[in-house]
This record gives C-alpha cells, sequence and structure tokens, in this order.
C-alpha cells in the first residue's frame, strides 16, 4: 500500500491535461493555471523574470476593454477599487463575458476575422447583418463548431428574405466564387493560407495549385452527366485545360452520398473542416482568440498555421492543448475566453520600465496595444458618460458616425497598431473631440462642471477616473487643480474641457496596456 | 548643389523666440517642463537637411505601357495609337503624351522591366518595397527608407507624403510608423470623385486660441511624459511621435506647404485641374520644403475592357501633369536634386482581349526616370516585335529600386535592423543598378 502511496499523485499529475476534458463542465481555472505552468517555464528556460502584476484599476480597465470593447466608466472604476473580495477579479472576468459588450465586441471581432472585406468601401455593406447573426449567435453561446457549420452550409435562399439575420455576407464578400471561398473559409477557418496557391503552387508552404481548385471545387454545384444524374463537380483550372473534383486538403477520402443537392459539396468540406479530430480548426480558433486577448498568438503568422512554426513554433504544444480543450469542452467560446483571461499571464504588466521580457513570444509581459477603431469611439463616448451607441443583438441603425470613425481608426492588427499623423489630427481638431470637449454635450464634464460637491481636487480625480480608469498621481493632481485654479472664473469650466481634452489625446488613453 | 529657394522665414523648424517670450508672458507656457512648443522653439535656428529628393508618380492598376513608351505600331498588338517623334533623337512616344514628347530629352525610358508578380497587391507591395514578400519581415515601403535615411527630427514636414490616396497597407514596415507616409486627399474610391488635397483636420477648431491650444499641449506632454517610458513599446512611440508631428505640422509655418492657393492660377492650370494633377504641384512645394519622398498616385489603369479609351484620358492627365511638374523643377532649379519616377505595379497584355482591353502582364514593361542627374533622352532595353518579351537589359524591381537610391545618393547595399533581426539592405542584395542612366 505504501507503495501506492507515492503513485497516486504521480498518476494524476501525469494524467492532469487528459483530464481536462474528462471534467464537467469543464474549469477554465484549471486550463488557466496549465497556462500558467507552461509559460512560466519557458520564462525559466529563457531565463526571464516575467513583468509585475498589474494593479485593480489597470486590470479592470484591460479586461473591460479586452472583453467589452470600451473602457470602464468612472461608477465602475469606484465600485471595483472599493471591492475587497478576493476573488473579484475572476468575478469581474466573468460579469464581462456574459455581458451584451461582449456579445458586440465578439461579434465585431469574428467578423473581421472571418470577413475583413467588410472593412473595405467595397463590401462595407455587409458587416451590419453579418455581426447581427454572429452576436444572436455568441448571445446564446452556441458552441463554435455548429456556428462555423451554419455559416458554410446555409442554405441559397437564406439570402433573399428581406430581414433575415444571416451569415449570407461570407458567401456575398466572396461574390460566391468557389476560388474566393476556399481561399476564405481555409484562412478563416484554418488559419491555413492557400491564397498564393491560387495561381502557382506556394512558395513557402506545401500547398499545391491542385490543392487550390480542389478545395476550392467544394463550393461549385454538382454537375449533370450523361443519364442526367448529378455527379460530384469539378472545377477547371483557369488558363489550363486541367480539370480538378473536390479532395480534401489531408487526403481523408470524400464519401458522396447517392443523391446530391447543390450544397452536397459545402456540406462535406464543413464536415472535414469542423470535425474535432480536423488538426487545424480547433488550433486556428484558440490561436486567434489567444492573439486577441494577448495581443501576440501563440503561433504567428495567424493566417498560416500550416508554415513551420504551426507544428514546432515556440508554443506549438501549448496551443495544440490548449485547442484540444476547447474541442473537449464542445467547442465552448465562454469557457476557452474566460481561461485566457483568468490565467496570472494575463495580469502582468504592459508597462514595466525593465527592457528584459520584451520578446513578445515569451508573454512575460503584457504588450502595449493601440485600441480598434470601435474601442476607440465607443471608450471615447464612455468617458463623456454617453450611452454606447449600440444595440447587442440588433441591426446597426443609426450608427454611421460610428462606423465613420471606426473606419477612419482601423487598425489592422492592435499589436501593431500605428497612428497616422492624420488621425492624431482628426484626435485633436476632429469634431467627435471638439463635441466632446463641450460642456453641453458632454455629460461627465457637464456634471463635473456643476457638481457643487466636488472641489477642484475632485473634479479633476472624477475626470481622470473616467477618461483614464485611474486616479491622478499627486504631480498630476497638482498640475491639473493649478491649471484650474489659475483660469478666470469664466474660463473655470473652459478649462475643465481643456483637462479632457488632454486625458483624451493622452496615450494612456488610446492603448489598452 | 541643391539650394532651397523658398524664404528662410518659410522654412523655420519652431515659432520664433519672440512668439515663446510672448506665449510665456501670457503664462500660456507658464512653468511647465516639457512643453512641445518650448521644445520646438529650441530648435529654432535649425536648418533644414539638403539632400535629394523623390517624386514617384504611381499609375495604380498597372498602366498599358505598350500604348505609352513603346508602341508596336504595325504589330497585331499593337492598338490604335499612333507613335510621334520626341525631341530626343530615336525616341518616340504615343501620340497622347505631346507634353512629355517635347521634354524627351530629360526622360529615360526602361523598357526592359521584367517582373514576376502579376496580381495587384503583391506587385504593389513588391514595386513600392522592392522586396517579394517573405515571412515575418515587414519590409518597409521605399518612400520610408529614403524618409529614414534622410530623417531630420527637428523638420516640420514628415519625410514622406503620400498624395492622392493610397492603400494603407505599405507603410514604415520594419522602420517603424515614423516613417509611415503622411496620407492626403483621402481615399481613392474608383470612380469617386476627385478628393480635396487637404490634410484633414489640420486646423484648430473653431474657438480654440492660440493660447488654449498652447495650454491643451502643456497639459498633454505632462500627461505624455511618464507613461510607457521604457523601450520595447512600439505602439505608445507610433502614438506620441504622430501627436508630436502632428503638433508641428499644425503650426502657421509648415501648414503653409499645403496651402496651394498660394500658387498663382497660370501655375495651377498648367498642372491640370484634376487631383493628380494638383497633387503633382503640391508634390513640388513638399520637396521645395525638403520632404525627402513623395508619392502621388493616378489611378484607373486597371483597364482590362474599354483599354484604349480609358489609357487615352489617363496619358492626356498624366501628360499635362508630368511635364509641368518636370518644367517647374526646373524653373526652380530642382530638378537636379529631385528624381522623378513614372511607373504602376506592372504593364498589360500585349494581346488585346475580347472586351478592348489588355489583361495583367508583369512580363514585360516600361518605367521612366527623369531628374537628379538621371541620363535623359535614352531608351534602355527592348521589347520583341509583339510586346510579349524583353530582347535586352532585362529589369528587375530590384535593379529599378537601386537605381533610385543611388541617384538620390545613398548607397543601396547599406543595411537597416529588421523585425526579425536580420539586416535588411536598401535594395535586394542581387540589384544591380542600371548603369546607363547614372
Amino acid at each position: 500500500m505504501r507503495y501506492h502511496r507515492y503513485l497516486l499523485p504521480l498518476v494524476a499529475a501525469v494524467a492532469w491535461p487528459a483530464a481536462l476534458g474528462a471534467a464537467e463542465p469543464p474549469d477554465p481555472a484549471k486550463l488557466a493555471a496549465l497556462i500558467d505552468g507552461r509559460l512560466s517555464s519557458e520564462w525559466q528556460k529563457a531565463g526571464v523574470k516575467p513583468a509585475p502584476v498589474i494593479d485593480d484599476a489597470a486590470f479592470l480597465r484591460r479586461s473591460t476593454l479586452d472583453l467589452s470593447g470600451r473602457i470602464p466608466t468612472a461608477a465602475e472604476v469606484r465600485e471595483f477599487l472599493a471591492d475587497t473580495s478576493p476573488d473579484k477579479r475572476a468575478k469581474l472576468a466573468t460579469r464581462l463575458i456574459d455581458s451584451g459588450g461582449h456579445t458586440r465586441h465578439m461579434a465585431t471581432f469574428w467578423r473581421r476575422t472571418w470577413v475583413p472585406q467588410a472593412d473595405t468601401a467595397e463590401f462595407a455593406r455587409l458587416a451590419d447583418d453579418f455581426e447581427s447573426w454572429v452576436a444572436a449567435r455568441v448571445q446564446e453561446n452556441a458552441p463554435y463548431d455548429r456556428i462555423v457549420r451554419e455559416l458554410l452550409t446555409l442554405p441559397e435562399s437564406a439570402g433573399n428574405r428581406r430581414g433575415a439575420v444571416t451569415p449570407v455576407g461570407f458567401y456575398a464578400a466572396s461574390e460566391s466564387k468557389p476560388e474566393n471561398l476556399a481561399a476564405n473559409a481555409t484562412r478563416s477557418f484554418l488559419g491555413v493560407n492557400l491564397d498564393c496557391a491560387q495561381c502557382h503552387n506556394h512558395p513557402f508552404a506545401r500547398w499545391t495549385r491542385d490543392q487550390f481548385w480542389q478545395t476550392a471545387a467544394f463550393f461549385a454545384p454538382p454537375t449533370k452527366d450523361k443519364s442526367g444524374k448529378a455527379v460530384p463537380p469539378e472545377l477547371m483550372i483557369p488558363n489550363t485545360k486541367k480539370s480538378l473534383a473536390p479532395e480534401l486538403l489531408d487526403g481523408a477520402e470524400v464519401k458522396w452520398p447517392e443523391a446530391l443537392a447543390s450544397d452536397t459539396g459545402r456540406k462535406l468540406l464543413a464536415d472535414w473542416l469542423t470535425a474535432k479530430d480536423n488538426p487545424y480548426f480547433a488550433r486556428n480558433a484558440v490561436n486567434r482568440l489567444w492573439a486577441h486577448i494577448y495581443g501576440t498568438a501563440l503561433v504567428e503568422p495567424l493566417d498560416d498555421l500550416s508554415g513551420d512554426s504551426g507544428n514546432t513554433g515556440y508554443h506549438a504544444e501549448l496551443l495544440k492543448e490548449l485547442a484540444d480543450a476547447f474541442a473537449t469542452s464542445g467547442f465552448d467560446l465562454k469557457y476557452i475566453t474566460r481561461a485566457l483571461v483568468l490565467t496570472k499571464a494575463y495580469q502582468l504588466s504592459a508597462l514595466t520600465r525593465e527592457d528584459a521580457p520584451a520578446d513578445p513570444r515569451l508573454f512575460a509581459r503584457m504588450p502595449i496595444r493601440g485600441l480598434t477603431g470601435e474601442q476607440l469611439y465607443d471608450s471615447l463616448r464612455t468617458a463623456a458618460g454617453l450611452p454606447p451607441e449600440r444595440a447587442d443583438t440588433g441591426r446597426g441603425l443609426g450608427l454611421e458616425g460610428r462606423k465613420r470613425f471606426a473606419a477612419q481608426f482601423r487598425v489592422e492588427r492592435p499589436v501593431t497598431a500605428e497612428r497616422s499623423i492624420t488621425q492624431a489630427l482628426s484626435m485633436m481638431n476632429g469634431r467627435l473631440t471638439t463635441d466632446l470637449t463641450d460642456l453641453t454635450k458632454n455629460p461627465t464634464l457637464g456634471g463635473v462642471a456643476s457638481a457643487p460637491f466636488l472641489d477642484t481636487r475632485g473634479k479633476v480625480e472624477t475626470l481622470f477616473l473616467a477618461a483614464i480608469g485611474r486616479e491622478p498621481t499627486a504631480k498630476e493632481s497638482k498640475t491639473m487643480i493649478d491649471f484650474v485654479e489659475g483660469s478666470t472664473e469664466s474660463e473655470r469650466e473652459r478649462a475643465l474641457g481643456d483637462v479632457f481634452w488632454a486625458l483624451v489625446n493622452s496615450t494612456e488613453f488610446n492603448t489598452n496596456h | 548643389m541643391f539650394s532651397l529657394r523658398v524664404p528662410r522665414s518659410a522654412l523655420r523648424a519652431g515659432p520664433s523666440r519672440r512668439d515663446c517670450l510672448r506665449l510665456s508672458a501670457l503664462g500660456a507656457i507658464g512653468a511647465s517642463q516639457s512643453g512641445w512648443l518650448q521644445a520646438l522653439a529650441a530648435d529654432a535656428t535649425a536648418t533644414p537637411k539638403k539632400h535629394k529628393s523623390v517624386i514617384l508618380l504611381w499609375m495604380n492598376g498597372g498602366p498599358a505601357t505598350i500604348d505609352m513608351w513603346d508602341l508596336k505600331p504595325g504589330h497585331d498588338n499593337g492598338g490604335p495609337f499612333k507613335e510621334i517623334d520626341t525631341a530626343a533623337p530615336g525616341v518616340k512616344f504615343s501620340e497622347h503624351m505631346p507634353n512629355l514628347a517635347k521634354r524627351a530629352k530629360e526622360l529615360a525610358i526602361v523598357r526592359s522591366m521584367a517582373t514576376r508578380e502579376g496580381d495587384h497587391a503583391r506587385a504593389r507591395l513588391v514595386g513600392l518595397t522592392g522586396y517579394t514578400p517573405q515571412g515575418a519581415i515587414q519590409f518597409p515601403a521605399l518612400g520610408s527608407l529614403v524618409a529614414h535615411e534622410f530623417d531630420d527630427p527637428r523638420a516640420d514636414l514628415p519625410g514622406f507624403v503620400s498624395v492622392g490616396g493610397r492603400t494603407g497597407d505599405i507603410g514604415g514596415g520594419f522602420l517603424g510608423p515614423r516613417f509611415a507616409p503622411l496620407v492626403v486627399g483621402g481615399d481613392r474610391g474608383f470612380g469617386a470623385p476627385a478628393t480635396e488635397l487637404k490634410v484633414p483636420d489640420l486646423e484648430r477648431p473653431a474657438g480654440v486660441t492660440t493660447e488654449v491650444h498652447t495650454k491643451r499641449l502643456d497639459l498633454l506632454s505632462g500627461l505624455e511624459k511618464d507613461f510607457a517610458p521604457g523601450k520595447g513599446h512600439p505602439v505608445a512611440e507610433t502614438m506620441k511621435a504622430a501627436t508630436d508631428r502632428a503638433v508641428r505640422l499644425m503650426r502657421p509655418e509648415a501648414a503653409a506647404a499645403f496651402r496651394l492657393e498660394d500658387e498663382k492660377a497660370a501655375v495651377r492650370e498648367a498642372y491640370g485641374r484634376g487631383t493628380f494633377a494638383q497633387g503633382c504641384l503640391l508634390a513640388r512645394r513638399l520637396v521645395e520644403r525638403g520632404v525627402s519622398f513623395v508619392e502621388v498616385t493616378l489611378d484607373g489603369w486597371d483597364t482590362h475592357n474599354n483599354n484604349f479609351e480609358r489609357v487615352k484620358t489617363l496619358s492626356g492627365t498624366l501628360d499635362t501633369a508630368f511635364a509641368a511638374l518636370l518644367a517647374d523643377l526646373k524653373d526652380r532649379g530642382l530638378l537636379d536634386s529631385t528624381l522623378v519616377v513614372c511607373q504602376g505595379e506592372f504593364g498589360r497584355t500585349p494581346k488585346v482581349n475580347g472586351q478592348t482591353g489588355r489583361d495583367h502582364w508583369p512580363t514585360s514593361w516600361a518605367a521612366v526616370l527623369a531628374g537628379a542627374g538621371i541620363k535623359g533622352g535614352q531608351v534602355v532595353g527592348k521589347t520583341s516585335a509583339d510586346g510579349t518579351a524583353v530582347e535586352s537589359e532585362p529589369t528587375r524591381t530590384p535593379d529599378l529600386i537601386a537605381t533610385v537610391v543611388k541617384a538620390i545618393g545613398l548607397d543601396p547595399m547599406k543595411q537597416n535592423m529588421s523585425n526579425v533581426s536580420r539586416p535588411i539592405r536598401l535594395a535586394d542584395p542581387v540589384a544591380k543598378p542600371i548603369k546607363e542612366l547614372l
């Protein structure tokens, strides 16, 4: 028996990752611990000390931006800072992930991943309907594989019904062309970049032109043979005499049913693509979510998991473990998101002065990220005490201002966000900022200016909490108070507007850190 | 040697000391430790760096150079345009470029561009960076490379300006956002009306006086000082740098560069009235003020159908503006120090398609260079009688880039450290500068 006493813990430790899936329901905290374990062993190997853990105010701001797409309100900051419960960060993560803001924010995130074309003028009209559809799925926490399956196997008539909320935008953005759909579907759902193989064998990866067109052929309707019977389609490679039937990228056999419908090919591709044992499907989703939360993906480049780094890269193994947990959970998006933000790694400072842990692949400190156009717009409104201009699931009506702003401040990826001079000028002199320095249009400012119970110190503090989610330092407080009180009586209110102007133009406001 | 012919006062790199003292007396700067305007005032005596500049006329979409610079009269592929003689003996252009024909002694036509990328996005990337995409390396645009080499942190104007819209995907790359272009002229939608060539939001909002503006900047600089000061925060750096440059650009001396209305009406007319034409005029004004790289886009060359009508119109636009630009640069003594390059991402199929159009053709096409000591009045390279193949002096994109780099006095083999910690040369090491031109 003594023998067993030593053996048991060992068995438990070895079996731990596998046991993650067996537990019901899956525990995100356990998965978070696994992530922390893997990352800290990488830090040890590299001889790197992780950045310090951030304070509550910084955690609230970061997680609210990441999970709800906006900064916290002054009231939310005060409430969170006053909360003394030890698990308040975990509770906050849960509350944010269940919020309507999360639904809308993730709808934009997935739409941008799957239909990036809708960020261009040509296809911008597709964004609203598509995001509404994703939002509805996210809100009900539909399993990720079902969402993708539904998107790919959408009935052809779905797009024709007026007012129907459908993912038809995915097809529309590809102009329903098999070759465009093949490239978009493999990139979006598998992290496999086939694009270049359309015209020639891919120069950097292993995909061939034949494989590209074999994948595209799944999106073509069946053809009729001599006897009039529907048979699997073939696609001709343009400018060649070569005609190819649908084949799966991994060479698995395609089992065509006896009777073929117009969408049989799409359904067969969707079956293979969303299967639990597809090596790319779950990894791609987790890798993109990781990049959303941590700035850099576990395996880069995001669009090509089939490259060398996909299987052997820095964190290829961790990605696989996370993907397995995700698949085993029944592709539960909220579970995996919760796990990613419950880690210690998620709480590491971005603003550490030490230069050592700068290699982004180590995740030993959080990178400073630029706000997306949508985050910036919603955060400006939040800072001004205005309600977010959006419904959680409905169609975007009257949101033209938000859309225009988001397009102007669009960033390709937050972790490599660039700010142009043009954008900086817009933040300083543009219509939106100008409106927000006006007491009559900015409830925060109006309220602060007219609050009889607040002295100048209190007014300045409230503006700091509303805009950058923290209290001013002693030095900042003094500068701002001196400035406001140094103004003449008639200029006091305008001076508060100037403080607000400076706050929203600061790098601190414009970044997630 | 390059000499600037604008008054020194218009080129000051900061507000005058008197302005500063005045603002200070108003309490606008007060006891601040780090105000922007103070920092600018310290540079008030700085002179702009003297260097050569590049104006890239980017023919977006892939111009049918077979209908412009390398006609094939008498051949089935030749199309309906006639060839005309030019001021350079033996050099012939399309009849739709009469003004450039008169200036042909300044132009060098490279008729032997032979490249590989036939996809717009990839070919544009290769054309604008000189490199074929490779994994994770973020190649900077040539404009960013040049702006980086001639960088003057005290300059009011950014080193790289892109006029007439551009796809935002090729910027500072591994050199960082500081060297990304200032984009003037808004979107470049297909068929969209000409956008005004203004820097949006350059002016302060109504009611914001100089004094208020100064106070705001002072508060802001206090907030910026302690935020993310450590190394390796590229996103924070880009935010700060953009604000810094925006503040400087707002100063009247700098903003004046964009005031095309300051030009005489006759000068504006000479260039033509469209966005591209006025963009060329703006390019001259910017180069004059020390901007090292200006890109001006003329879109619409993707002529898969109705090629000849469209190329005729586009050639007319190009002809008037390009010729006026050369004349203007010459008159102002700037042509010796300014290289003008005219090219697209590739050419178009010599064979005319069923829609009277021409399709993408990287195999044989033409690029044109002038100024900065380039030997004009000559043609480099030769294509076959049907226009489908290069028969001599094949020139690839890296060769052209290396030629540009060398012409403005830089070493194409100079290295910069890239984002993947691998040094990358200004031009691909395989490049051979076109010796006939230099």
